[in-house]
């Protein structure tokens, strides 16, 4: 992962994350609730989206330019970053390239392991999803004489909103839910293990 | 992976990738017939739902990997999910099976990971579609009965690249192959 505080909260240890996890589908889910009582997700589902993507970009990244977990493209930033001092100005302005940090987004293999990894695992739960929803969608095409007319179009309606914002961040999630806490090595790099010899 | 694909009676060679890539082309080819051949904008066309399962069903099986089933070792890529598969279920199924034909090595994992990773982008894509286009008329360029029959086309599609997708990324990816030598000497004979 590239950052470990999300809003000035730190998140090195794992149950953190879980509940930085936990609490952003918890806003998603109110969110989804109330905007179907609002108007049915008729504009305010277009708002819930770009939350969900506004979440990828600051919060979980993975698809995002920013976020906890590093660009899963590997790829670095198109634009240069923001001088952080003078010395720096003076080095843009001379037309000398600032390069961003490799560690901030390049993945090493573990990490590129880990983010395939979790694209298997997240892929099984969204197949099950499009699965409902192809039987949704049959069914709607020669409705049962069970169901009243419309239900099944508004089912599928009010299922296809949540599996785009599960789609775009559920293996950023799997991530910062399986990670395990992270150790600060310069914490053991400093303290030796201390060794008494008695007499 | 294996190099040949058992199909009536024949064994067909595929060991290399270009070979791989011509069935991948024909493979999504057919699908493409398929759906072309139910679709009617205006009509409700339920029958495609059940081709296309059927479709993914018998072309799943010759793919392989979400193919987990007893039959499935004759399948071009190995089952995804067989290391994890009850060991009595496994040993029921694959009795006669060589163990290699079946389990998958660390890098077969590592790959069929990647293969679902590159495969993730169009979720996503048909998802958003499909609550874009399910709603309002977009710009009165179709009618709303129009547009919701494309999202049923594009629930058809994205079941069939769902279950085949990551194979055809496996076919399409991995290098040449050593000839089968069974399917080369039946070939040869």
């Amino acid at each position: 992962m590239r950052k470990t505080t999300v809003l000035g909260i730190n998140m090195e240890r794992r149950a953190s994350r879980r509940r930085l996890v936990v609490a952003v589908y918890a806003i998603f889910a109110l969110l989804l609730a109330a905007g179907w009582m609002l108007d049915r997700l008729h504009t305010s589902g277009i708002y819930i989206y770009f939350a969900a993507m506004f979440v990828n970009w600051r919060v979980f990244g993975g698809y995002g330019t920013d976020g906890l977990i590093k660009p899963f493209t590997g790829k670095g930033p198109k634009n240069a970053p923001m001088p952080s001092n003078l010395a720096e100005l003076e080095l843009r302005v001379a037309g000398v390239p600032i390069e961003r940090d490799p560690d901030d987004y390049r993945n090493d293999e573990r990490e590129l392991a880990r983010r395939d990894r979790v694209h298997y695992q997240a892929y099984q739960g969204v197949v099950c999803v499009l699965a409902v929803l192809w039987l949704i969608a049959m069914w709607e095409a020669h409705p049962p004489r069970f169901l009243a007319p419309g239900v099944l179009a508004i089912l599928l309606y009010a299922i296809v909103l949540p599996t785009v914002i599960v789609a775009v961040t559920l293996p950023q999630a799997i991530i910062l839910w399986t990670e395990p806490d992270m150790i600060d090595e310069s914490e053991d790099s400093v303290t030796p293990p201390v060794v008494t010899v008695g007499r | 992976m294996k190099t040949y694909l058992s199909f009536f009676g024949r064994k067909l060679d595929l060991a290399s990738r270009e070979r791989r890539r011509w069935f991948v082309v024909v493979f999504y080819i057919s699908a493409a017939i398929i759906i072309c051949v139910d679709w009617h904008p205006d009509g409700k066309s339920g029958q495609m739902a059940i081709n296309v399962i059927i479709f993914t069903m018998l072309g799943g099986s010759f793919l392989g990997g979400y193919a987990t089933w007893k039959n499935a070792r004759n399948s071009l890529v190995k089952p995804f999910e067989a290391n994890n598969l009850v060991r009595d279920v496994r040993d029921s199924w694959y009795r006669d099976a060589n163990r290699t034909d079946v389990w998958n090595d660390e890098r077969e994992l590592a790959r069929r990971d990647n293969a679902h990773y590159r495969a993730w982008w169009y979720f996503p894509l048909i998802f958003w579609l499909a609550f874009f286009l399910y709603d309002e008329p977009v710009y009165h360029a179709f009618s709303l009965a129009v547009q919701r029959r494309i999202v049923f086309l594009l629930i058809q599609i994205g079941f069939i690249l769902s279950f085949t997708l990551p194979q055809a990324i496996l076919l399409w990816t991995e290098p040449d192959l050593e000839p089968d030598p069974e399917s080369e000497t039946a070939s040869t004979s």
